[in-house]
């Protein structure tokens, strides 16, 4: 196990073969499944492993590090019976995929997205990649044990149906094919610092491919579920995300100054490219339990105002770092609201970032960031299920704190 | 003392392991040698002479033809034409997709109706739409279409063309159907995003049919197209293997989804499941055939024909079926098949050789043995218009010029 995480830390420098690392996280999630099962008799290698202790921390299983994030997941995560991971490992050891990391490793070296894309898959980061199938695992549970199981047949593990992990594995799956996809590259824009055209084009290629493989699997594991509104639901998070990536917010071109987005196109775009996925996910796993009407809408409600609170904690870190520098600041939540207080006169994003930091919308996007929380928590307060109720709350507290 | 004694190889053996593997790949999978052993099948003169002659030998006395693309078993009399057989319900096709597609404001609509203009020939809507009529007939005498069943003629549709909204950006292609390519006019991010929105739409409409059983036949389709697309990127060292490889990618990319819509409409028409198999046998030769013959017609068509450039397999670094069968005659083009082509004038000499050899002769006559196991699965329906028409297609498919 130790060579593992060696493997990964190696990846991050750019050292090693991403094919090896591939590997070895599908190994990873393998040792991490088997965790949950062998961990009381070694609890000193469980321990090993969620703490990581070489001084710094190993995002990739949520670590318990100072963030209340990642401590709320952690959490979150022994709830729910699995921890970490939910990419199907079926995918992960696929010959298909272990073909790509293979290729993958060619493109070491140049800027296509992909990489960066494989690499925060890797190493999950703030970005809260693999916190999806979570969330859904977790409203599931809170839903409680429905009394009218279609199957008496396949017995819950920690008061979650297998279908419904089925559902949360195939949520993560398609949310990954989906940023793969939103990678690809349109060639005639390349410049030459992100390498050579050839390079770039292949890169595409496997985007593509890995994309759609994730996808098709998402699909047949979908109709394995055998709930025809459960794939009708999924599939229009699907179309929505792609909706959401043709917007003007989604292309993500330098939009002309004079053209700030409003504050209600803002949360149209998340709830598009973001919200619909969860919102959808968390419907359908309590149509799979044959849940009473007001929790399933509940829970629709629920993922929606969790994606808005999620992307304007993640907006507001960056205003308030003055964040990455690749980032289009106009589209950030803060500064729309911003803008719509005031209309902003400077142009120079640093001179942005720095009005502003120093106004009042950073406390104006803190309060929407509340009042969605709320929100979330309102609508889920008469989930019967005591202990995963009080882990979605956690989660929501996290965002409500910022350093 | 040595516990292990190496056997030379005597050469007479290599040469006769060489013919013998040939006829395994002739004969062997496709059953054809012990059918015609029956009398089952007939034969081409030129396949004949491609065999040894203690299997010439076995094979005298049977009956020839010509030309590989005439079947003798097609049902004679009236035959309408496929096309005005299924006018009526798929007059409205490409209006009712792009209304499917249909969104407010931004690129996508655009970019995701680019290819349902009613241009494109419409070939899978077609077969499945007669497939549904044959089947609907044969199980209740009725010849309509069921609106489920149409929704299925559309989904195959979308699904085709998601599909090939990808490929197009994986092969860097910048023509289809003699117009730009999506990724060609705008990028291939919007290509892609946009095929994904067409597979979205298509799923949603899948399940709205609300048949699980359906969802699950055509996510099949989505996965086999993905699974035939990697299958492409790598090639064999072993010649069988390479054979049967190049038969299961062609089965995954083309045939699923022809082979499955069809067998997904016979359930929906509540068929048994005798009819079921029929309907996935029949989709499934036919779209054997038809991709054998469209990479023949790579090889002999012209780019004005075609509507796209030719050699564009050869290009790509794939080698189908010409290739394959012109490797066992030119063993020089085994390496060039390991490099994909890549070499100076491989492209070239591999195409010189395919056309000199009688390989385009070997891989119609595939084309022809699964158009006629197409035809025999067909007639177990009742006699039918519809049915005629989908056996009269199958000829019609060998005989294309584009």
């Amino acid at each position: 196990m130790r060579t593992c995480i060696h493997h990964l830390w190696s990846f991050e420098r750019g050292k090693y073969q991403t094919s090896l690392c591939l590997r070895a996280v599908s190994y990873q999630s393998l040792c991490c499944r088997h965790k949950h099962i062998t961990c009381s008799t070694t609890p000193n290698y469980s321990n090993y492993f969620i703490q990581g202790q070489h001084g710094r921390t190993i995002s990739f299983f949520g670590s318990g590090g100072k963030d209340p994030w990642k401590k709320a997941i952690s959490e979150a995560e022994r709830i729910v019976g699995y921890p970490t991971s939910f990419m199907s490992l079926r995918c992960l050891l696929s010959d298909e995929l272990a073909s790509v990391a293979l290729h993958v490793r060619k493109l070491v070296g140049t800027k296509h997205p992909l990489l960066q894309t494989a690499k925060n898959f890797l190493s999950d980061g703030s970005n809260s990649l693999q916190t999806r199938g979570l969330v859904v695992l977790l409203v599931s549970k809170a839903a409680g044990s429905s009394p009218s199981w279609g199957d008496g047949n396949q017995p819950l593990v920690s008061g979650i149906h297998p279908s419904q992990r089925a559902l949360a594995e195939i949520t993560e799956m398609i949310y990954t094919a989906f940023l793969v996809h939103r990678g690809v590259v349109d060639l005639n824009k390349t410049v030459p610092e992100d390498g050579p055209l050839k390079d770039m084009e292949f890169g595409n290629k496997m985007a593509v491919l890995s994309g759609d493989f994730l996808l098709a699997s998402a699909s047949a594991a979908l109709a394995s579920l055998k709930n025809t509104l459960v794939v009708d639901l999924i599939s229009q998070s699907i179309d929505h995300m792609t909706r959401g990536a043709f917007t003007e917010m989604g292309v993500k071109e330098s939009s002309p100054f004079s053209n700030v987005k409003t504050f209600d196109q803002w949360k149209d775009y998340v709830y598009l490219s973001s919200g619909s996925l969860i919102g959808h996910s968390c419907k359908a796993a309590l149509l799979l339990a044959n849940q009473k009407q007001e929790f399933v809408d509940a829970a629709f409600e629920f993922g929606k105002n969790l994606a808005w609170a999620q992307q304007l904690h993640q907006d507001l870190t960056i205003i308030q770092k003055e964040g990455k520098s690749n980032t289009e600041y106009l589209l950030l939540g803060p500064v729309i609201l911003h803008n719509e207080i005031s209309p902003l006169t400077v142009q120079s994003d640093r001179e942005i970032i720095k009005t502003v930091q120093s106004s009042s919308a950073v406390s104006e996007a803190k309060n929407m960031c509340q009042h969605y929380v709320d929100c979330a928590m309102k609508l889920i307060t008469e989930f019967p299920n005591k202990e995963a109720k009080e882990a979605l709350y956690n989660l929501l507290r996290a965002l409500t704190t910022f350093k | 003392m040595a516990a292990y004694i190496k056997i030379p190889r005597r050469p007479m053996l290599k040469s006769i392991g060489i013919i013998c593997r040939r006829i395994n790949i002739a004969c062997k999978n496709y059953d054809v040698f012990w059918k015609m052993r029956r009398k089952e099948a007939v034969v081409s003169e030129r396949f004949k002479s491609s065999v040894c002659s203690y299997h010439q030998k076995c094979l005298s006395g049977l009956p020839t033809v010509r030309h590989a693309s005439t079947i003798p078993e097609i049902t004679k009399g009236v035959v309408l034409s496929p096309e005005k057989l299924s006018q009526q319900e798929l007059a409205d096709l490409h209006e009712n997709i792009r209304k499917e597609l249909n969104i407010e404001s931004s690129d996508l609509d655009k970019v995701s109706q680019y290819y349902f203009d009613g241009k494109g020939k419409a070939f899978r809507p077609m077969v499945v739409t007669l497939v549904s009529k044959a089947c609907n007939f044969h199980s209740s005498k009725l010849r309509d279409v069921l609106p489920s069943q149409l929704r299925i003629a559309a989904i195959a549709e979308m699904i085709h063309t998601a599909s090939l909204m990808h490929d197009d950006v994986i092969d860097a292609a910048d023509t289809r159907r003699s117009q730009s390519s999506i990724n060609h006019m705008w990028g291939q991010k919007k290509a892609i995003l946009a095929g994904d929105y067409v597979m979205a739409k298509a799923s949603m409409a899948l399940a709205r049919i609300g048949n699980p059983e359906v969802v699950i036949i055509l996510a099949q389709v989505m996965e086999d197209l993905v699974k035939g697309e990697f299958m492409q990127l790598g090639s064999k060292e072993n010649v069988n293997e390479r054979f049967s490889h190049y038969l299961t990618k062609t089965y995954k990319k083309t045939a699923s989804l022809l082979a499955n819509s069809s067998k997904a409409v016979a359930i929906l028409g509540q068929c048994s499941e005798e009819v079921c198999n029929i309907a996935f046998e029949y989709g499934r030769n036919i779209g054997m055939a038809f991709q054998l013959v469209d990479d023949i017609l790579d090889f002999t068509s012209t780019d004005d024909a075609l509507g796209k450039p030719t050699v564009a397999d050869l290009k790509l670094g794939l080698a189908t079926a010409p290739v394959l069968f012109a490797a066992l005659k030119h063993p020089e083009l085994n390496e060039m098949i390991m490099r994909r082509f890549k070499g100076e004038g491989d492209v070239e000499k591999a195409r010189e050789a395919v056309l000199k050899s009688n390989s385009i002769e070997e891989a119609e006559y595939l084309a022809y043995q699964h158009s006629r196991e197409a035809v025999l699965q067909i007639q177990r329906l009742d006699d039918s218009p519809e049915r005629r028409s989908l056996e009269h297609l199958t000829q019609r498919l060998l005989n294309r010029k584009k």
